[in-house]
Formats: structure tokens, sequence, C-alpha cells
């Protein structure tokens, strides 16, 4: 049975949740500060929105349970989610924003349609299809997880853990839009910021010290201690190097994380955010492998090394942080759902029904809309959690690699290469992510487990470029592209100052 | 205590933090001196 100071902890935590939610509902009253808090987020919440949205349960159960199976190995990972979060700010962030500034869009689909000058909307069609599906399953999942924590930190009923998250998440999502969503965000990586660089800090300090325990993990296994793992330097270890290196490709062009740069107030926030975003990933994951490597010589010999974190936040804290570090996975999840629920119901009300359709709606109407839309995506996605279908597992196995090859070699070849054209963005879209799905289905057992991810972006970049060379660019869009380019060189806020 | 790593994991745990925070700091520090001309 949880203690009341387990429950007090968890309530306060959700508590300050609703109150985030009724506190951005005040505005958000039009699609654009429904969808993009109407673009005037600070640096801190777009850096830590960021990481939190782009660090699902995965981070805090996944990595650490990696750091405990498979030890040094891990720090692929780290190597490739710092590079790509890295990337991302440095390369991909200022030109993005100046671009959807410029064309005054508040989604991806919006300005891929407007870069590219698709008058028969096809893009944001095929976009809103993957969007919807990918979001609706995967939320779906960070729902399972959501009633997994419950009922393994407090005890209670799977449907009840499941039942709980939701609630909280379809509240302050509804209600607040992506201001609620942004700012739960900054208060969750916080949590998750604070959590990962306690646990290693406590988890080697309990097993004797850093030397202890790599003297621990050599007799336990000599391979915990070795870059390739137990594969050692053969296609196999390389394979599954390159695997861990390309989790952190999604970060270049994932659209959940590039509706952050579009909600920042100007270029100079997105700067700032940019330094934050970097130490906070490095602090996430390096924090995650070496918690995960304490507690293989702490609790060794656990049946399933995703529950690590649990065991040690119960094991080496005093019960009140067992709250706490279940308001921390919470906290993963919630992060992820509600940018992905926010995501899903733009691609509806924004790209479909306003965009697409058009219809004569007030611009309160159509942020009502988006309301009611993020609520129906929400239930379609409990329903699905608590029915714990199975397809769920399948969906999620592509559901982050699949969002992420769409998108990414489309938008990179957008920003940085002139002659993309609009048959070559749609091609590519499709490819990267037919590939990942294919891939998933049908290759990746006879291919060293390679993940899915690279061979999706290989393909989204090949079929962009090849297509792109056979057709003929938008009329006017290079001298566009160029006259940007060169305003981003000058200019020091924004392309249309020059 | 430096031993207890195997160098080449120490080189990939380097690597990863230091091509991070290097390219970083480099866009930080070079934006932020656009930005105090600027102002």
């Amino acid at each position: 049975m949880a203690s009341t100071g387990i429950i007090a902890v968890l309530a306060t935590y959700l508590l300050i949740l609703l109150a985030i939610g009724a506190w951005g509902g005040r505005e958000s009253k039009g699609v654009a500060e429904y969808f993009v808090a109407g673009k005037k987020l600070p640096s801190w919440v777009i850096a830590f929105s960021s990481n939190a949205t782009g660090e699902s349960a995965w981070l805090l159960l996944g990595l650490t349970g990696m750091g405990y199976l498979v030890g040094v190995h891990a720090l692929w990972i780290v190597l490739g989610e710092v590079l790509g979060v890295t990337l991302s700010w440095v390369f991909v962030a200022v030109p993005f924003k100046a671009y959807t500034d410029r064309y005054d869009s508040i989604t991806v689909p919006d300005y891929l349609e407007a870069r590219f000058r698709d008058s028969r909307h096809l893009l944001r069609l095929i976009s809103m299809a993957i969007i919807v599906t990918m979001v609706t399953a995967y939320t779906a999942a960070q729902l399972t997880a959501s009633g997994k924590a419950f009922s393994s930190f407090l005890g209670t009923s799977y449907t009840t853990g499941v039942l709980i998250g939701a609630a909280v998440i379809l509240y302050y999502t509804t209600v607040g839009g992506f201001k609620a969503v942004a700012y739960s965000d900054l208060l969750q990586g916080v949590l998750m910021f604070g959590g990962l660089l306690a646990l290693p800090i406590v988890g080697f300090a309990a097993a004797g010290g850093w030397t202890t325990v790599m003297a621990t993990l050599q007799t336990m296994d000599p391979n915990l201690l070795e870059p390739m793992g137990e594969f050692g330097w053969s296609v196999a270890g390389v394979a599954s190097a390159a695997g861990f290196v390309g989790i952190g490709l999604a970060f270049l062009g994932a659209p959940q994380l590039l509706m952050r740069f579009i909600s920042a107030r100007d270029r100079r926030e997105i700067v700032d955010a940019s330094l934050i975003a970097v130490i906070c990933i490095i602090v996430f994951d390096v924090g995650a492998v070496f918690a995960g490597m304490a507690g293989r010589t702490l609790f060794p010999g656990l049946a399933d090394p995703e529950t690590i974190l649990p065991e040690m936040s119960v094991g080496l804290f005093p019960s009140v942080f067992a709250g706490i570090f279940l308001a921390i996975v919470l906290a993963a999840i919630m992060s992820t759902v509600d940018s992905l629920l926010i995501l899903a119901s733009s691609a509806v009300v924004r790209d479909f029904i306003q965009m697409t359709l058009r219809p004569a709606f007030s611009d309160l109407k159509l942020s009502v809309l988006g309301k009611v839309t993020t609520m129906i995506i929400g239930v379609i996605a409990l329903v699905l959690a608590l029915g714990e279908v199975r397809m769920i597992f399948w969906f999620v196995l592509f559901a982050w690699s699949g969002l992420a090859a769409a998108f990414t070699p489309v938008v990179l070849c957008s920003l940085f290469w002139k002659g993309t054209t609009r048959s070559g963005a749609i091609a590519g879209m499709v490819a990267g992510f037919s590939t990942t799905i294919i891939w998933v289905v049908a290759v990746k057992e006879h291919v060293y487990d390679l993940y899915e991810m690279l061979p999706g972006f290989f393909i989204g970049f090949i079929v962009t470029i090849g297509v792109s060379l056979f057709t003929a660019a938008p009329e006017g869009s290079t001298d566009e592209w160029n006259a940007i380019r060169r305003a981003l060189r000058q200019s020091q806020r924004g392309p249309d100052q020059s | 205590m430096i031993a207890a790593l195997h160098w080449s994991a120490w080189l990939l745990l380097l690597c990863s933090v230091l091509i991070g925070l290097v390219l970083e700091l480099a866009f930080f520090i070079t934006q932020r001196r656009r930005y105090r001309n600027d102002d």
C-alpha cells in the first residue's frame, strides 16, 4: 500500500498540472494561440519543452534499462541524441523559424505547403494521415506506460493508472492548449533533469563509488565496459552502434519538435534555448546510462531491466522520494503525450478543416474545434490503452521513427537545397515513412536488427533528391530561397527586416 | 579511477559530450555577439 507521503507528492504534482491547464486556457481562444501559444514562448520553455517532448518514458525506463543491460555500449545512444539535438538547434532551428514566420505557418504541413506552392494540399493530407495514425497509437502506448507506472509504484490497478493519467493530460491539453503543454513540459523537464542528475550520483555512492562499480561490472561481465559490447568489432556490433546513434536523428525533423521552433518568440530566444537544450540532453542521457550501470551492481539479476529505475528509487531513497520518481516517470509520459495530442489536433483542424476544406468558421470556433479534436483523439487512444491492444506494440516500434523518417529528409532538403520540388517532397515523405514500416515488418530481423530509422532516412533522402532532380522547382521558390538565405546571413532578428 | 573504464569508453563518452558542447558554444557565442552588435 502506498504511503501518504507518496500520494501527497503525486497529488500535488497532478494539481499543479491542472492549474497550468486552467492558466493556459485563458489565452487559447484562437487557432494560433491554441496550437503554438501565439508564437510568444521564451527560451527556457522551448528548450525544456523540446527535450521533454523528445524523451518519453523510454528515457527513464528504457535507457536506464539499456545501461543496466549493455553497460557503456549504451553510450552510442548518448552520442546520437546529443548530436541530433545539437545539430537541430544549431542548423535547423533558425532557418526553420525564419521560413515559418515569413509564411505565417503554425504547423509543419503549413510550412511545407507554402514552401512548395502545393495548391492541391497533397502534402497537407499525407502529413495529416501520417501524424494522426502515428500519434494515436503512440499516445495509446504512453497511456499504457502510465497504467503500468501507477501499478508498480502505488499498487493501483492498471485501469485506474491509465484513467488518472489520461484524465489529467486531457484536461490540461484540451483546456490550456499549446501554452499549457509547453509550460507543463518545462515543469516536467526540470523534474526529469533533477531525477536523472540525482539517480546516478546516489546510485554510485550507494554502490561504493566509481572504482567499485567499475570493478564489479568487470567481474560480472567485461563486455559491460566495452563500447562495442558483447558483439565486439563485428558487423552486428557496428549495426547495433549505428542503430543507437540513429535514434538521435529524429531530433532533426520530427514535427512535434519542430513545433517548438515555430512557437518561439523570436530567433534570439532560439539561440538562448539552444544552450539550455544541449546541456539538458547531456544530463538526461549520461545520467540515465550511468544510473543503469550503477543499478546493475546494486540490483543484479532483474528479470526486466526496465524496472531498474523504480527499484532504485524505492531501494535507495526515503519513501517520499518514490512519489517524486513516480511523478518524474509520469512527467516523461505526459510531456510526450500532450505534445503529440496537440500535434494531431493541429493536423486535423488547421491542416485539414481550416486550410483544406476552408469552411467559414471564426478563429474562436476553430480553436473550440481544436479542443474537441484533442479530446476525441485522446479518448480513442484511451480506449486502445484500456484494451491493451496488441497492435499498439507494433505501432510503437515505428511510431517515433515513422514520424521522423517521413518528415526529416523532406524538411532538411527544403531548408538546405533550393532544388527540392513538390513532387520530390511528396515522394520522399511517402518513401521514408513506408520504408520504416516495411523494414520493421519484413526486413529488420534479417539485417542484424538494424534500427529502422537509418534505412527510413536514407531512402527518404534518396527519393526526395532523386525525384527533385527530374522535376521542376515551384515557380519563384528558388529566388525566395536565395532571399531568405541572404537575409539570414545579414539580419539579426528576422528575414523580413533586411 | 580513470583507468577503471576502458580508454575507448572514455573516448566515446567525451566525444558525445564535447562534440555537442563545442558546436553549441560556437553557435551560441557567435549569435550572441551578433545580437550585441545589433543592439
